[in-house]
Protein backbone atom coordinates (compact mmCIF):
# COMPACT_ATOMS: atom_id res chain seq x y z
CA UNK A 1 0.00 0.00 0.00
CA UNK A 2 2.56 2.09 1.28
CA UNK A 3 4.74 1.33 -2.05
CA UNK A 4 1.88 2.75 -4.05
CA UNK A 5 0.98 5.61 -2.33
CA UNK A 6 4.91 6.14 -3.04
CA UNK A 7 4.73 6.72 -6.40
CA UNK A 8 1.09 8.50 -6.41
CA UNK A 9 2.92 11.05 -4.69
CA UNK A 10 6.19 10.98 -6.49
CA UNK A 11 4.17 10.84 -9.89
CA UNK A 12 3.15 15.12 -9.80
CA UNK A 13 6.63 15.64 -8.83
CA UNK A 14 7.95 13.91 -11.65
CA UNK A 15 5.30 15.56 -14.04
CA UNK A 16 6.54 18.85 -13.32
CA UNK A 17 10.32 17.84 -13.45
CA UNK A 18 9.18 16.69 -17.43
CA UNK A 19 7.46 20.14 -17.88
CA UNK A 20 10.64 21.87 -16.47
CA UNK A 21 12.92 19.91 -18.75
CA UNK A 22 11.35 20.48 -21.68
CA UNK A 23 10.90 24.07 -20.97
CA UNK A 24 6.72 23.58 -21.25
CA UNK A 25 5.58 25.70 -18.44
CA UNK A 26 5.00 29.52 -19.33
CA UNK A 27 5.90 30.39 -15.85
CA UNK A 28 8.32 27.64 -13.91
CA UNK A 29 8.84 29.39 -10.31
CA UNK A 30 5.17 29.85 -10.06
CA UNK A 31 4.01 26.41 -11.11
CA UNK A 32 6.57 25.00 -8.99
CA UNK A 33 5.03 27.16 -5.85
CA UNK A 34 1.66 26.25 -6.68
CA UNK A 35 2.24 22.39 -7.13
CA UNK A 36 4.46 22.11 -4.06
CA UNK A 37 2.55 24.73 -1.96
CA UNK A 38 -0.88 23.10 -2.55
CA UNK A 39 1.03 19.67 -2.34
CA UNK A 40 2.54 20.23 1.45
CA UNK A 41 -0.96 22.14 1.76
CA UNK A 42 -2.51 19.28 1.33
CA UNK A 43 -1.58 16.90 2.52
CA UNK A 44 -1.30 18.26 5.93
CA UNK A 45 -4.81 18.57 5.75
CA UNK A 46 -5.37 14.90 4.66
CA UNK A 47 -2.20 14.08 7.85
CA UNK A 48 -4.75 15.78 10.47
CA UNK A 49 -8.03 14.73 9.19
CA UNK A 50 -6.95 10.81 9.85
CA UNK A 51 -8.04 10.36 13.39
CA UNK A 52 -11.06 11.95 13.09
CA UNK A 53 -11.79 10.16 10.06
CA UNK A 54 -11.10 6.82 12.53
CA UNK A 55 -13.64 8.20 15.56
CA UNK A 56 -16.10 8.56 12.78
CA UNK A 57 -15.55 5.93 10.80
CA UNK A 58 -14.62 2.16 10.76
CA UNK A 59 -11.60 3.13 8.48
CA UNK A 60 -7.86 2.25 10.41
CA UNK A 61 -5.73 5.19 9.19
CA UNK A 62 -3.88 6.86 11.97
CA UNK A 63 -0.43 4.64 11.20
CA UNK A 64 -0.73 6.91 7.82
CA UNK A 65 -0.18 9.92 10.03
CA UNK A 66 3.88 9.65 9.97
CA UNK A 67 3.72 8.59 5.91
CA UNK A 68 1.89 11.62 4.97
CA UNK A 69 3.22 14.07 7.36
CA UNK A 70 6.61 13.23 6.19
CA UNK A 71 5.44 13.66 2.53
CA UNK A 72 4.08 17.00 3.61
CA UNK A 73 7.16 17.84 4.91
CA UNK A 74 9.17 17.21 1.79
CA UNK A 75 6.69 19.05 -0.78
CA UNK A 76 7.15 22.50 1.77
CA UNK A 77 10.61 22.07 1.75
CA UNK A 78 10.46 21.87 -1.74
CA UNK A 79 8.61 25.14 -1.54
CA UNK A 80 11.29 26.93 0.28
CA UNK A 81 13.61 25.56 -1.97
CA UNK A 82 12.15 27.36 -5.34
CA UNK A 83 11.78 30.32 -2.53
CA UNK A 84 15.55 30.25 -1.97
CA UNK A 85 17.41 28.93 -5.11
CA UNK A 86 15.03 30.26 -7.73
CA UNK A 87 12.89 33.27 -6.78
CA UNK A 88 15.72 34.57 -5.06
CA UNK A 89 18.73 32.73 -7.34
CA UNK A 90 20.54 32.35 -4.27
CA UNK A 91 20.53 35.96 -2.82
CA UNK A 92 20.00 34.62 0.64
CA UNK A 93 20.07 38.50 2.09
CA UNK A 94 17.54 39.79 -0.34
CA UNK A 95 15.18 36.62 0.68
CA UNK A 96 15.81 36.96 4.34
CA UNK A 97 15.11 40.74 3.92
CA UNK A 98 11.65 39.99 1.96
CA UNK A 99 10.89 37.01 4.43
CA UNK A 100 10.92 40.40 7.34
CA UNK A 101 8.86 42.95 5.19
CA UNK A 102 5.72 40.27 3.65
CA UNK A 103 4.07 38.69 6.71
CA UNK A 104 2.86 36.11 4.02
CA UNK A 105 6.15 34.52 3.99
CA UNK A 106 6.90 34.58 7.56
CA UNK A 107 3.60 32.62 8.02
CA UNK A 108 5.00 30.07 5.95
CA UNK A 109 8.22 30.17 7.24
CA UNK A 110 6.63 29.25 10.62
CA UNK A 111 4.64 26.52 9.09
CA UNK A 112 8.13 25.46 7.76
CA UNK A 113 9.62 25.47 10.94
CA UNK A 114 7.18 23.52 12.85
CA UNK A 115 6.99 20.88 9.78
CA UNK A 116 10.73 20.51 10.36
CA UNK A 117 10.70 19.74 13.78
CA UNK A 118 7.44 17.33 13.52
CA UNK A 119 9.70 15.53 10.65
CA UNK A 120 13.14 15.09 13.16
CA UNK A 121 11.06 14.04 16.18
CA UNK A 122 9.05 11.54 14.19
CA UNK A 123 11.83 9.18 14.10
CA UNK A 124 10.29 6.38 16.44
CA UNK A 125 13.59 6.24 19.17
CA UNK A 126 12.77 10.17 19.52
CA UNK A 127 8.51 10.07 19.22
CA UNK A 128 7.81 8.53 21.98
CA UNK A 129 9.39 11.71 24.06
CA UNK A 130 8.10 14.20 21.69
CA UNK A 131 4.73 12.59 20.89
CA UNK A 132 2.60 15.28 22.67
CA UNK A 133 4.44 17.97 20.89
CA UNK A 134 3.03 16.42 17.32
CA UNK A 135 -0.39 18.41 17.88
CA UNK A 136 2.02 21.40 17.28
CA UNK A 137 0.98 20.04 13.00
CA UNK A 138 -2.44 21.86 13.63
CA UNK A 139 -1.30 25.58 14.12
CA UNK A 140 1.70 24.95 11.09
CA UNK A 141 -2.10 24.23 9.29
CA UNK A 142 -3.36 26.67 10.32
CA UNK A 143 -0.35 29.08 9.45
CA UNK A 144 0.22 27.35 6.10
CA UNK A 145 -3.41 28.06 5.18
CA UNK A 146 -2.70 32.02 5.90
CA UNK A 147 0.07 31.76 3.58
CA UNK A 148 -1.84 30.23 1.08
CA UNK A 149 -4.89 32.51 1.30
CA UNK A 150 -2.32 35.74 1.18
CA UNK A 151 -0.43 34.45 -1.81
CA UNK A 152 -3.33 34.58 -4.11
CA UNK A 153 -4.41 37.12 -6.35
CA UNK A 154 -8.11 36.57 -6.24
CA UNK A 155 -9.32 33.72 -3.67
CA UNK A 156 -11.12 31.12 -5.79
CA UNK A 157 -13.59 28.43 -5.40
CA UNK A 158 -10.91 26.38 -4.48
CA UNK A 159 -9.23 28.72 -2.29
CA UNK A 160 -12.17 28.86 -0.07
CA UNK A 161 -12.87 25.05 -0.13
CA UNK A 162 -9.75 24.44 1.61
CA UNK A 163 -9.82 26.68 4.02
CA UNK A 164 -13.48 25.52 4.81
CA UNK A 165 -11.73 21.94 5.39
CA UNK A 166 -9.35 23.31 7.79
CA UNK A 167 -11.68 25.30 9.53
CA UNK A 168 -13.67 22.04 10.24
CA UNK A 169 -10.49 20.09 11.18
CA UNK A 170 -9.87 23.00 13.54
CA UNK A 171 -13.23 22.59 15.19
CA UNK A 172 -13.34 19.15 15.86
CA UNK A 173 -10.14 19.50 17.04
CA UNK A 174 -10.56 22.08 19.37
CA UNK A 175 -14.14 19.70 20.57
CA UNK A 176 -11.89 16.84 21.34
CA UNK A 177 -9.22 19.26 23.20
CA UNK A 178 -12.19 20.29 25.29
CA UNK A 179 -13.96 16.70 26.17
CA UNK A 180 -10.31 15.25 27.01
CA UNK A 181 -10.38 18.17 29.72
CA UNK A 182 -13.79 17.79 30.78
CA UNK A 183 -12.63 14.03 31.35
CA UNK B 1 24.96 35.43 -43.19
CA UNK B 2 22.78 34.50 -40.48
CA UNK B 3 18.80 35.18 -40.42
CA UNK B 4 16.66 36.64 -38.17
CA UNK B 5 12.96 35.20 -37.35
CA UNK B 6 12.59 38.58 -39.49
CA UNK B 7 13.88 37.25 -42.44
CA UNK B 8 11.07 34.86 -42.62
CA UNK B 9 8.78 35.95 -45.01
CA UNK B 10 5.95 37.50 -42.96
CA UNK B 11 3.15 35.42 -42.53
CA UNK B 12 0.53 37.74 -44.73
CA UNK B 13 2.39 37.85 -47.51
CA UNK B 14 3.14 33.98 -47.09
CA UNK B 15 -0.67 34.11 -47.48
CA UNK B 16 -1.19 35.81 -49.84
CA UNK B 17 0.91 34.05 -52.25
CA UNK B 18 -0.72 30.78 -51.24
CA UNK B 19 -4.12 32.89 -52.09
CA UNK B 20 -2.90 34.00 -55.48
CA UNK B 21 -1.81 30.59 -56.00
CA UNK B 22 -4.91 28.78 -54.91
CA UNK B 23 -7.48 31.24 -56.58
CA UNK B 24 -5.09 30.59 -59.67
CA UNK B 25 -5.82 26.81 -59.52
CA UNK B 26 -9.53 27.70 -58.96
CA UNK B 27 -10.30 29.47 -61.76
CA UNK B 28 -9.19 26.24 -63.87
CA UNK B 29 -11.65 24.39 -61.51
CA UNK B 30 -14.52 26.37 -62.32
CA UNK B 31 -16.12 30.09 -60.91
CA UNK B 32 -18.26 29.14 -58.57
CA UNK B 33 -15.12 27.56 -56.90
CA UNK B 34 -13.36 31.13 -57.44
CA UNK B 35 -16.44 33.09 -55.42
CA UNK B 36 -16.91 30.66 -52.71
CA UNK B 37 -13.27 31.08 -51.79
CA UNK B 38 -13.39 34.74 -52.45
CA UNK B 39 -16.55 34.86 -50.03
CA UNK B 40 -14.72 32.59 -47.75
CA UNK B 41 -12.18 35.61 -46.88
CA UNK B 42 -12.26 36.99 -43.55
CA UNK B 43 -11.82 40.66 -43.92
CA UNK B 44 -9.13 40.26 -40.15
CA UNK B 45 -7.42 37.61 -41.72
CA UNK B 46 -4.22 40.11 -42.75
CA UNK B 47 -3.07 43.22 -41.11
CA UNK B 48 -0.56 45.59 -43.42
CA UNK B 49 1.58 47.51 -41.14
CA UNK B 50 5.26 49.04 -41.09
CA UNK B 51 8.13 46.85 -39.32
CA UNK B 52 9.59 48.16 -36.12
CA UNK B 53 12.98 49.14 -35.89
CA UNK B 54 13.86 47.45 -32.12
CA UNK B 55 15.89 49.91 -31.12
CA UNK B 56 15.77 48.44 -27.43
CA UNK B 57 16.56 44.85 -29.27
CA UNK B 58 14.16 42.69 -26.99
CA UNK B 59 13.56 39.04 -28.10
CA UNK B 60 9.73 38.19 -28.37
CA UNK B 61 8.43 35.63 -26.35
CA UNK B 62 6.98 32.34 -27.45
CA UNK B 63 3.86 33.21 -28.98
CA UNK B 64 2.03 30.27 -27.89
CA UNK B 65 3.05 31.12 -24.60
CA UNK B 66 1.92 34.40 -24.84
CA UNK B 67 -1.37 33.44 -26.21
CA UNK B 68 -2.01 30.91 -23.17
CA UNK B 69 -0.81 33.00 -20.25
CA UNK B 70 -3.15 35.19 -19.67
CA UNK B 71 -6.16 37.02 -17.55
CA UNK B 72 -9.12 37.23 -18.66
CA UNK B 73 -11.22 37.66 -15.82
CA UNK B 74 -14.56 37.78 -18.54
CA UNK B 75 -13.62 33.96 -19.04
CA UNK B 76 -12.38 33.14 -15.87
CA UNK B 77 -10.14 33.66 -13.34
CA UNK B 78 -8.15 30.08 -14.04
CA UNK B 79 -5.58 31.20 -17.20
CA UNK B 80 -6.17 27.69 -18.83
CA UNK B 81 -9.81 28.14 -18.50
CA UNK B 82 -9.98 31.73 -19.65
CA UNK B 83 -8.13 30.38 -22.72
CA UNK B 84 -10.70 28.00 -23.26
CA UNK B 85 -13.58 30.02 -22.54
CA UNK B 86 -12.38 32.54 -24.81
CA UNK B 87 -13.43 30.86 -28.18
CA UNK B 88 -16.97 32.47 -27.22
CA UNK B 89 -15.64 36.08 -28.45
CA UNK B 90 -16.67 37.01 -31.28
CA UNK B 91 -14.29 39.62 -32.61
CA UNK B 92 -15.95 40.52 -35.65
CA UNK B 93 -18.03 42.16 -36.37
CA UNK B 94 -17.13 45.00 -33.64
CA UNK B 95 -17.10 48.68 -33.13
CA UNK B 96 -16.37 51.13 -30.53
CA UNK B 97 -17.91 53.72 -29.30
CA UNK B 98 -15.77 57.15 -29.31
CA UNK B 99 -17.38 59.71 -27.46
CA UNK B 100 -17.52 62.11 -24.08
CA UNK B 101 -15.87 65.79 -24.28
CA UNK B 102 -15.11 65.80 -27.28
CA UNK B 103 -16.14 68.35 -30.57
CA UNK B 104 -16.41 65.02 -32.94
CA UNK B 105 -18.28 61.60 -31.46
CA UNK B 106 -18.08 59.05 -33.71
CA UNK B 107 -18.45 55.29 -34.11
CA UNK B 108 -15.60 53.42 -35.60
CA UNK B 109 -16.21 49.70 -37.13
CA UNK B 110 -12.89 47.33 -36.63
CA UNK B 111 -12.98 47.56 -40.53
CA UNK B 112 -12.28 51.55 -39.94
CA UNK B 113 -9.86 51.23 -37.10
CA UNK B 114 -7.24 48.74 -39.55
CA UNK B 115 -7.32 51.61 -42.04
CA UNK B 116 -5.67 53.63 -39.38
CA UNK B 117 -1.81 53.27 -40.87
CA UNK B 118 -0.60 50.60 -38.49
CA UNK B 119 2.63 49.74 -37.00
CA UNK B 120 4.16 47.10 -35.29
CA UNK B 121 5.61 47.73 -31.71
CA UNK B 122 7.98 45.52 -29.99
CA UNK B 123 7.35 46.43 -25.93
CA UNK B 124 7.87 44.97 -22.48
CA UNK B 125 5.01 44.05 -20.57
CA UNK B 126 4.73 43.30 -17.29
CA UNK B 127 2.11 42.29 -14.98
CA UNK B 128 0.83 42.94 -11.48
CA UNK B 129 1.26 39.33 -10.36
CA UNK B 130 5.50 38.89 -10.89
CA UNK B 131 5.42 37.99 -14.96
CA UNK B 132 6.54 39.58 -17.75
CA UNK B 133 6.78 39.12 -21.56
CA UNK B 134 7.96 40.65 -24.50
CA UNK B 135 5.04 40.98 -27.33
CA UNK B 136 5.52 42.89 -31.34
CA UNK B 137 2.38 44.54 -31.17
CA UNK B 138 0.44 45.91 -34.33
CA UNK B 139 -1.42 49.33 -33.95
CA UNK B 140 -1.60 52.54 -33.91
CA UNK B 141 -0.87 55.53 -31.35
CA UNK B 142 -4.09 56.62 -29.09
CA UNK B 143 -2.72 59.96 -29.79
CA UNK B 144 -3.81 59.49 -33.64
CA UNK B 145 -7.78 58.38 -32.84
CA UNK B 146 -7.72 61.28 -29.71
CA UNK B 147 -6.65 64.15 -32.33
CA UNK B 148 -9.34 62.83 -34.49
CA UNK B 149 -11.97 63.04 -31.40
CA UNK B 150 -10.40 66.60 -30.39
CA UNK B 151 -11.24 66.59 -26.81
CA UNK B 152 -12.74 69.75 -25.62
CA UNK B 153 -10.84 71.57 -22.46
CA UNK B 154 -13.50 69.32 -19.92
CA UNK B 155 -11.68 66.19 -21.62
CA UNK B 156 -8.74 65.78 -18.67
CA UNK B 157 -8.99 61.81 -18.58
CA UNK B 158 -9.75 58.96 -21.70
CA UNK B 159 -11.88 56.06 -19.85
CA UNK B 160 -11.94 52.84 -21.37
CA UNK B 161 -14.91 50.08 -21.39
CA UNK B 162 -14.49 46.68 -22.30
CA UNK B 163 -17.52 45.25 -24.02
CA UNK B 164 -20.34 44.23 -22.11
CA UNK B 165 -22.30 41.11 -23.55
CA UNK B 166 -22.82 37.79 -21.19
CA UNK B 167 -23.24 35.47 -24.68
CA UNK B 168 -19.71 36.34 -25.65
CA UNK B 169 -18.08 36.79 -21.74
CA UNK B 170 -19.60 34.52 -19.39
CA UNK B 171 -18.14 36.49 -16.29
CA UNK B 172 -20.98 38.55 -17.05
CA UNK B 173 -23.85 36.66 -16.82
CA UNK B 174 -23.39 35.98 -12.80
CA UNK B 175 -24.74 39.01 -11.38
CA UNK B 176 -23.16 40.08 -8.21
CA UNK B 177 -21.50 36.21 -8.13
CA UNK B 178 -19.30 37.93 -10.92
CA UNK B 179 -15.43 37.92 -10.36
CA UNK B 180 -15.14 41.41 -10.95
CA UNK B 181 -17.60 44.02 -11.66
CA UNK B 182 -18.62 44.36 -15.02
CA UNK B 183 -17.98 45.46 -17.83
CA UNK B 184 -14.34 46.22 -16.86
CA UNK B 185 -12.96 50.11 -16.87
CA UNK B 186 -9.75 51.78 -17.19
CA UNK B 187 -8.62 54.94 -17.91
CA UNK B 188 -5.52 57.58 -18.56
CA UNK B 189 -4.77 60.88 -17.71
CA UNK B 190 -5.20 62.75 -21.20
CA UNK B 191 -1.13 63.32 -21.15
CA UNK B 192 -0.58 59.52 -20.58
CA UNK B 193 -3.18 58.77 -23.48
CA UNK B 194 -1.09 61.24 -25.83
CA UNK B 195 2.40 60.09 -24.83
CA UNK B 196 3.61 58.21 -28.31
CA UNK B 197 3.90 55.25 -26.52
CA UNK B 198 0.56 54.78 -25.50
CA UNK B 199 -1.18 51.82 -28.59
CA UNK B 200 -4.20 50.78 -29.67
CA UNK B 201 -3.16 47.09 -30.84
CA UNK B 202 -4.99 45.50 -33.44
CA UNK B 203 -2.54 42.56 -34.13
CA UNK B 204 0.29 40.68 -32.62
CA UNK B 205 3.43 38.77 -33.99
CA UNK B 206 1.94 39.78 -37.52
CA UNK B 207 -1.56 38.97 -37.04
CA UNK B 208 -4.81 40.38 -35.49
CA UNK B 209 -4.87 39.81 -32.13
CA UNK B 210 -5.97 36.22 -30.75
CA UNK B 211 -8.95 36.27 -28.62
CA UNK B 212 -7.27 35.49 -24.87
CA UNK B 213 -4.97 38.80 -25.97
CA UNK B 214 -7.76 40.57 -26.12
CA UNK B 215 -9.87 40.84 -29.53
CA UNK B 216 -10.19 42.19 -31.69
CA UNK B 217 -8.78 45.69 -30.18
CA UNK B 218 -6.84 46.73 -26.78
CA UNK B 219 -4.95 49.23 -25.07
CA UNK B 220 -1.22 48.93 -24.83
CA UNK B 221 0.43 51.27 -22.17
CA UNK B 222 3.60 49.46 -21.91
CA UNK B 223 4.96 51.49 -18.77
CA UNK B 224 2.39 50.31 -16.63
CA UNK B 225 0.98 46.77 -15.24
CA UNK B 226 -1.01 45.14 -17.59
CA UNK B 227 -4.21 45.25 -16.08
CA UNK B 228 -3.78 48.72 -17.10
CA UNK B 229 -4.09 47.78 -20.74
CA UNK B 230 -7.85 46.47 -21.20
CA UNK B 231 -8.68 44.24 -23.46
CA UNK B 232 -11.82 43.99 -26.31
CA UNK B 233 -12.57 47.62 -25.95
CA UNK B 234 -16.01 48.78 -26.45
CA UNK B 235 -15.99 52.51 -25.59
CA UNK B 236 -13.28 55.19 -25.48
CA UNK B 237 -14.77 58.05 -23.67
CA UNK B 238 -13.38 61.68 -23.16
CA UNK B 239 -14.38 62.80 -19.34
CA UNK B 240 -13.67 65.22 -16.31
CA UNK B 241 -13.02 63.23 -13.50
CA UNK B 242 -10.67 60.24 -12.88
CA UNK B 243 -12.39 56.98 -14.20
CA UNK B 244 -12.88 54.53 -11.35
CA UNK B 245 -10.43 51.37 -12.76
CA UNK B 246 -12.09 47.92 -12.12
CA UNK B 247 -8.90 46.86 -10.12
CA UNK B 248 -8.50 50.19 -7.87
CA UNK B 249 -12.73 49.67 -7.16
CA UNK B 250 -12.20 46.13 -6.13
CA UNK B 251 -8.99 46.58 -3.96
CA UNK B 252 -7.81 50.20 -3.64
CA UNK B 253 -4.98 49.32 -1.05
CA UNK B 254 -3.50 47.27 -3.32
CA UNK B 255 -4.25 48.76 -6.91
CA UNK B 256 -4.41 52.35 -8.32
CA UNK B 257 -5.36 54.71 -10.78
CA UNK B 258 -1.52 54.82 -12.04
CA UNK B 259 0.26 51.55 -11.56
CA UNK B 260 3.23 52.34 -13.54
CA UNK B 261 5.65 49.74 -13.00
CA UNK B 262 7.74 50.56 -10.30
CA UNK B 263 10.59 48.10 -8.15
CA UNK B 264 10.31 50.20 -5.43
CA UNK B 265 6.51 50.30 -4.78
CA UNK B 266 5.52 47.10 -3.86
CA UNK B 267 2.40 45.26 -3.87
CA UNK B 268 1.28 45.33 -0.08
CA UNK B 269 1.66 41.67 -0.50
CA UNK B 270 4.52 40.71 -2.51
CA UNK B 271 7.81 42.26 -3.83
CA UNK B 272 7.88 44.14 -7.44
CA UNK B 273 11.49 44.22 -7.70
CA UNK B 274 12.29 41.43 -9.65
CA UNK B 275 9.86 39.95 -12.85
CA UNK B 276 9.94 36.18 -14.18
CA UNK B 277 10.38 36.43 -17.78
CA UNK B 278 7.43 34.06 -19.86
CA UNK B 279 8.81 30.50 -19.79
CA UNK B 280 12.00 31.23 -17.93
CA UNK B 281 13.38 29.95 -14.53
CA UNK B 282 15.87 32.81 -14.20
CA UNK B 283 14.32 36.09 -12.46
CA UNK B 284 15.16 39.76 -14.13
CA UNK B 285 15.32 42.83 -12.52
CA UNK B 286 12.20 45.15 -12.70
CA UNK B 287 12.75 48.61 -14.40
CA UNK B 288 11.15 51.74 -13.08
CA UNK B 289 8.67 52.11 -15.53
CA UNK B 290 9.32 49.10 -17.41
CA UNK B 291 12.47 50.49 -18.54
CA UNK B 292 10.59 53.49 -20.54
CA UNK B 293 12.58 56.57 -18.87
CA UNK B 294 11.00 58.68 -21.58
CA UNK B 295 7.34 58.69 -19.73
CA UNK B 296 8.87 59.97 -16.59
CA UNK B 297 8.80 63.91 -17.21
CA UNK B 298 4.29 63.00 -16.66
CA UNK B 299 5.03 62.29 -13.34
CA UNK B 300 7.37 64.82 -11.67
CA UNK B 301 6.82 65.88 -8.57
CA UNK B 302 4.78 62.97 -7.90
CA UNK B 303 5.14 60.44 -4.50
CA UNK B 304 5.02 57.46 -6.75
CA UNK B 305 4.61 55.39 -3.25
CA UNK B 306 1.37 57.38 -2.85
CA UNK B 307 0.49 57.28 -6.03
CA UNK B 308 0.92 54.20 -7.46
Amino acid sequence: MRIALTILLLAPLAGLLYRLWYELSPDPIKEIYTLTGLGALWLLLLTLSLAPLQRYTPLKLRSYGRFFGLWSALYATLHLANYLGLDHAGEMREAIEEITKKPFILLGGASMAILWGLALSSIPALFRRFRRWHTLAHPALWLGACHYFMAQKVATMSTYATLCLVAILALLRLRAFLSARRA
Amino acid sequence: MRLSSYDVTPKPLFEARRRFLKLGAASLVASSALSQLLSEESPLSHLTYTPFTNPLNLKPSNPEQVKSYINFYEFSIDKPTAVNFSRLLRPHPWSIEASGEVENPAFYSIEELYRFPLEERIYRFRCVEGWSMVVPWIGFPLAHLLEKLKPTSKGKYVKFTTRFDPSQFPDQQRGRFATIPHPYVEGLRLDEAMHPLTLIALGMYGEPLSNPNGAPVRLIVPWKYGFKSIKSIAKIELVEQPPENTWKLLNPKEYGFYANVNPEVDHPRWSQATERPLGSLRKQKTLLFNGYDEVAPLYAGMDLSREF
